[in-house]
């Protein structure tokens, strides 16, 4: 299946008071339409800038490397008007706080015609029905009505919905979703994904997940991508991933996550130390100050990613936990 | 899902029910209209205590030269004011005037204060409304400006130019843009409204240049306009300082909110993100604004007119504190005081209108 | 050029702490400001040793241009018009600065005792700035001066009478906020006296917002002086007051310099004092808006 987005070499770095700083290190991914592709990683493991990278929305002066073929296209490497272009009309992107992401005094009706009426030109009563058909799609009630409605007058949940139809308002091939759960309760959760998976079967939408939460991963991910440190560390699918992992890393965060069954005096595993920050990433293996499986030549070797069967590729060459038959 | 022709079908009219005004935004006004009817009459029981404070006898300040040889005219007087009763009576006697409109009466010009102030209200509505226009077109543009450019050398020059407008003695200001652009440069006529041989439209609301274009005489429009412009901008210099650096605080606490960022990644051009979705939501901090803005522009006019001979109450405040005309002082006082109150309750509202979180369950 | 600023919670600035005073002092306005003040401020001292003649001598010709030896010129009486902008210093700030301690002390301790007891007090206070603020202030000051009979005095009573509130309002609100703080909480708990707590933990928090206000209203004060020695109710002839020789100014108009220089003197004094207190405020205010912003997830 030939891919819509192809990532290569992806590298962001940002500008502080001390100079350049690599946020993320060098990432390849492939993203195939009609499928789910996630991205796992903790709280500044770059995960969120290198999705900014592909739709242009990084501050000024950051500097780029890499390319992100999109449709025959470069992505990084499109002019300002082109990006307009792609941006909400080819890859839309959903943000993870409803309540922060939906402008507190435009109408529903407005937030969803806006940028429809700017890619496709179309009318004013075009633009509202498309519309409200939008929003009859993610399950609002009263769609009309909901149009010439203000966000606060909605649940967080319905505020979710509403933020997806935005992004799928003028048909985009691939949608972006940064932590689309995570300001949602867990019952609201599922209807969410629900939602996605639903919409992302219809229209062959490809659908890159950007989550934390290794068990949202599971439900609706096809592809899984492990970050740390901004590189990836392993990556497969989902089920062989979190089935059997093989990165130190990935085990860690699943052995960090605590058992249902499990009798309840056993201690939470955690992994010892902290995620570096950006400006004082360890040499070699950026996670090795952390792995119990690291050798001497983990210091100082960057491991390269590399496909090791069942469809994975790792970026260890210890390679400690691999079962072999 | 639905077939074009049921789409074609619904009335597609964006719900309205879900649109009123919620009932805790009319309890609020609700509240602030009675604020205002006690603060009113909080500034008449001040503008009365002012008024009884002051040293030696009304009759005789009032009357003048006739206090001298015309009791009745005295005595007359001393009852319609009360002046033998006590202090109680007097207060409820003064409320019943002001009831009815009664300010006093002129200690310069004799006439009842009633009818100064509306035969300069008009000019001063003028002037004000354009200096205000003024200056929320030019503050809060630099204010944008600045917040854009944040922290580069335009951002620090804008910072100083607010700064330096918020510090300027006004009617000095006053003076030197007369001097400089009328005597110097002779670029604006130096006073009053119209030029000597140009007589206004017909009255509809006062506002020369109103009446002028709704009487389609452009001529007399453009002398005006004339006439305006350097009052207005002189007026206007201390709110646009002001709103400048408000607009500039309350657009950098929009700028770095999610939605806007959400607007672009919809791929909006950059000056529909900056023009709709920033400034819409930083509007509600910088109308607050709009009655100091007001304030300040009365304080102006006080300041300025006489020096720019424009008729307007400034000018007969000014007149009446270097005459000491009491009355006429208390009035003007009291007049936009209540022009005040009522200026700021209208802000509560028009916030309410900006902001459908206050205005809409 | 936009901005694109990282979205969410990750934003990337210039290293610097927040509220620290040492980093203010760097600031070029901050260093303008304080050398204007601190230029005024001598001047204020030194003037009778610097001023070449007096200030209420007419001695000169009349309505003399800017030259020699009158630097600015002379007025309508033949006074050497710079000493007269020099002794008006002395005038202005003096009483600017009394004024705003004044009002300070006034507003501070009512609204201080309004936020500590509530009920009535708070009731009454709070009616009296609403009442205060109803009017714009030069309109309110202009009507307390006239009632009370023009007067430098009275003026400043007048100007005292309108900026008293600002404080009230903001001593009441950090007294209300930090009662309930929890640190001043933990500090009675811990038995220290409650003198204690409002010396150590209260007032260095009230102090700084305080601070700013008032040296923003050291500006205002000579604004709003001046603006009522213009209307002719503050300073009586012939005190060398800056507002009332702006107002012969517009009485003599084609003689410039008369106006002219005493404004200037006025605006100079103002933005030193507006230029002092914007930087205190970015000092102080670590979130405010002239201020560099760092934030990290």
């Amino acid at each position: 299946m030939k891919a819509l987005l192809a990532v290569r070499g992806l590298r962001v770095s940002l500008p502080t008071a001390t100079g350049l700083v690599t946020v993320v290190d060098g990432i390849d991914y492939d993203v195939g339409p009609g499928e789910v592709f996630g991205m796992a990683g903790e709280s500044g493991s770059g995960k969120t800038i290198s999705v900014l990278a592909l739709l242009g929305l990084l501050p000024d002066g950051a500097v780029v490397e890499g390319t992100a073929m999109f449709d025959g296209r470069d992505l990084l490497r499109l002019d300002r008007r082109a990006m307009r272009d792609v941006r909400g009309k080819e890859i839309a992107m959903v943000f993870q706080d409803p309540l922060t992401s939906l402008h507190p005094m435009m109408t529903i009706g407005r937030q969803l015609t806006e940028h429809l009426r700017f890619h496709l030109g179309l009318s004013r009563a075009a633009a509202n029905a498309r519309a409200a058909t939008l929003l009859e799609e993610v399950r609002i009630p009263d769609a009309l009505g909901a149009l010439g409605a203000y966000p606060h007058q909605f649940s967080g949940g319905m505020r979710q919905r509403i933020a997806i139809a935005i992004a799928l308002a003028c048909g985009p091939r691939a949608l972006i979703a940064d932590e689309p759960t995570t300001a949602l309760d867990v019952t609201v959760q599922a209807g969410i994904l629900r939602l996605l998976d639903r919409l992302r079967r219809q229209s062959h939408l490809a659908v890159i997940m950007i989550t934390h939460d290794l068990g949202v991963m599971s439900s609706i991910a096809d592809w899984l991508t492990v970050m740390y440190a901004g590189r990836v560390v392993e990556s497969g699918p989902t089920a062989n991933v979190l089935g059997a992992p093989r990165h130190p890393y990935t085990a860690g965060l699943l052995a960090a996550l605590p058992h249902p069954e499990a009798p309840e005096d056993t201690p939470l595993v955690s992994i010892a130390g902290a995620p570096p920050s950006p400006q004082a990433r360890p040499g070699g293996c950026p996670f090795h100050p952390r792995c119990k499986y690291a050798i001497g030549s983990c210091a100082m070797d960057v491991p390269d990613l590399i496909l090791v069967g069942d469809g994975r590729r790792l970026a260890c060459p210890v390679d400690p936990l691999v079962v072999h038959a | 899902m639905t077939s074009p022709a049921s789409a074609a079908n619904r009335q597609l009219v964006p719900g309205r029910r879900l649109r009123l005004p919620s009932r805790n935004f009319l309890r609020f006004l609700g509240r602030r209209l009675a604020a205002l009817v006690l603060l009113g009459l909080g500034i008449t029981f001040v503008a009365f205590v002012l008024t009884e404070l002051v040293p030696g006898d009304p009759a005789a300040a009032n009357l003048g030269q006739r206090a001298i040889g015309d009791p009745a005219a005295v005595r007359a007087f001393r009852e319609h004011y009360g002046l033998d009763k006590p202090l109680p009576i007097q207060y409820g006697l003064y409320l019943q005037h002001l009831a009815s409109g009664d300010l006093g009466e002129s200690e310069q010009s004799h006439r009842p204060v009633r009818t100064d102030l509306s035969e300069f209200v008009p000019a001063t509505a003028e002037l004000a409304l354009t200096s205000i226009l003024i200056a929320l077109a030019l503050g809060i543009t630099l204010g944008v400006i600045a917040a854009v450019r944040r922290n580069t050398l335009t951002d620090q020059v804008l910072r100083v130019i607010s700064l330096g407008g918020i510090s300027m003695p006004t009617f000095w200001l006053g003076l030197v843009a007369l001097y400089v652009f009328f005597f110097q440069l002779g670029w604006v006529p130096g006073s009053s409204r119209l030029d000597p041989g140009l007589l206004p439209a017909h009255h509809v609301t006062g506002l020369y240049t109103i009446d002028a274009l709704l009487a389609g005489q452009l001529d007399v429009f453009g002398d005006a306009l004339h006439h305006l412009i350097l009052p207005a901008c002189v007026l206007a210099a201390y709110n646009v300082g002001l709103l400048t650096r408000f607009t500039r605080s309350s657009v950098l606490e929009v700028i770095n909110n999610d939605y806007v960022q959400a607007a672009r990644a919809k791929g909006l051009p950059e000056r529909t993100v900056i023009l709709r979705h920033v400034l819409r939501a930083a509007l509600p901090p910088i109308i607050t604004v709009g009655g100091l803005a007001f304030a300040n522009v009365m304080t102006g006019t006080v300041l300025v007119e006489s020096i720019f001979s424009w008729p307007g109450i400034g000018q007969y405040a000014f007149h009446s504190a270097t005459t000491l005309d009491l009355p006429a002082i208390m009035g003007v006082s009291l007049f936009v005081a209540v022009v005040y109150i009522v200026v700021n309750f209208l802000v509560d509202v028009l916030y309410g209108v900006v902001d459908p979180r206050i205005r809409v369950t | 050029m936009s901005i694109q600023r990282l979205p969410l919670r990750f934003r990337i600035g210039l290293r610097r702490r927040p509220g620290t005073l040492g980093s203010a002092w760097k600031q070029p306005l901050a260093i303008t400001g304080l050398a204007l003040a601190g230029a005024w401020i001598l001047i204020v001292i030194f003037v009778p040793l610097i001023a070449p003649y007096d200030p209420l001598a007419q001695s000169a010709q009349l309505f003399l241009a800017p030259g020699s030896p009158h630097v600015f010129g002379t007025d309508e009486l033949g006074r050497d018009l710079f000493s007269r902008v020099l002794w008006g210093a002395r005038l202005s700030l003096p009483l600017a600065f009394f004024l705003v301690a004044m009002a300070v002390a006034i507003g501070g301790v009512l609204g201080g005792l309004a936020g500590y007891f509530g009920g009535w007090v708070d009731e009454i206070v709070m009616r009296a700035t609403d009442l205060v603020f109803a009017f714009p202030t030069i309109i309110l000051a202009m009507a307390v001066t006239a009632a009370l009979g023009p007067s430098l005095r009275n003026a400043v009573l007048a100007v005292v009478v309108v900026f008293w509130p600002s404080y009230a309002r903001v001593v009441r609100g950090l007294v209300l906020s930090l009662g309930q703080a929890d640190y001043v909480s933990a500090t009675r708990l811990l038995g220290a006296s409650s003198r204690r707590a409002l010396l150590v933990d209260v007032m260095p928090n009230v102090a700084g917002p305080v601070l700013v206000l008032a040296t923003l209203d050291l500006g205002n004060a000579v604004l709003l002086l001046a603006g009522l020695s213009f209307l002719g109710l503050g300073a009586q002839p012939p005190t060398p007051e800056w507002g009332s020789m702006v107002n012969t100014g517009t009485q003599y108009f084609q003689r410039w310099w008369l106006g002219t220089f005493p404004g200037f003197a006025i605006l100079s004094v103002v933005l030193a004092f507006n230029f002092l207190g914007d930087s205190l405020r970015d000092a102080l205010d670590p979130r405010s808006s002239w201020a560099v912003k760092e934030q990290n997830r």
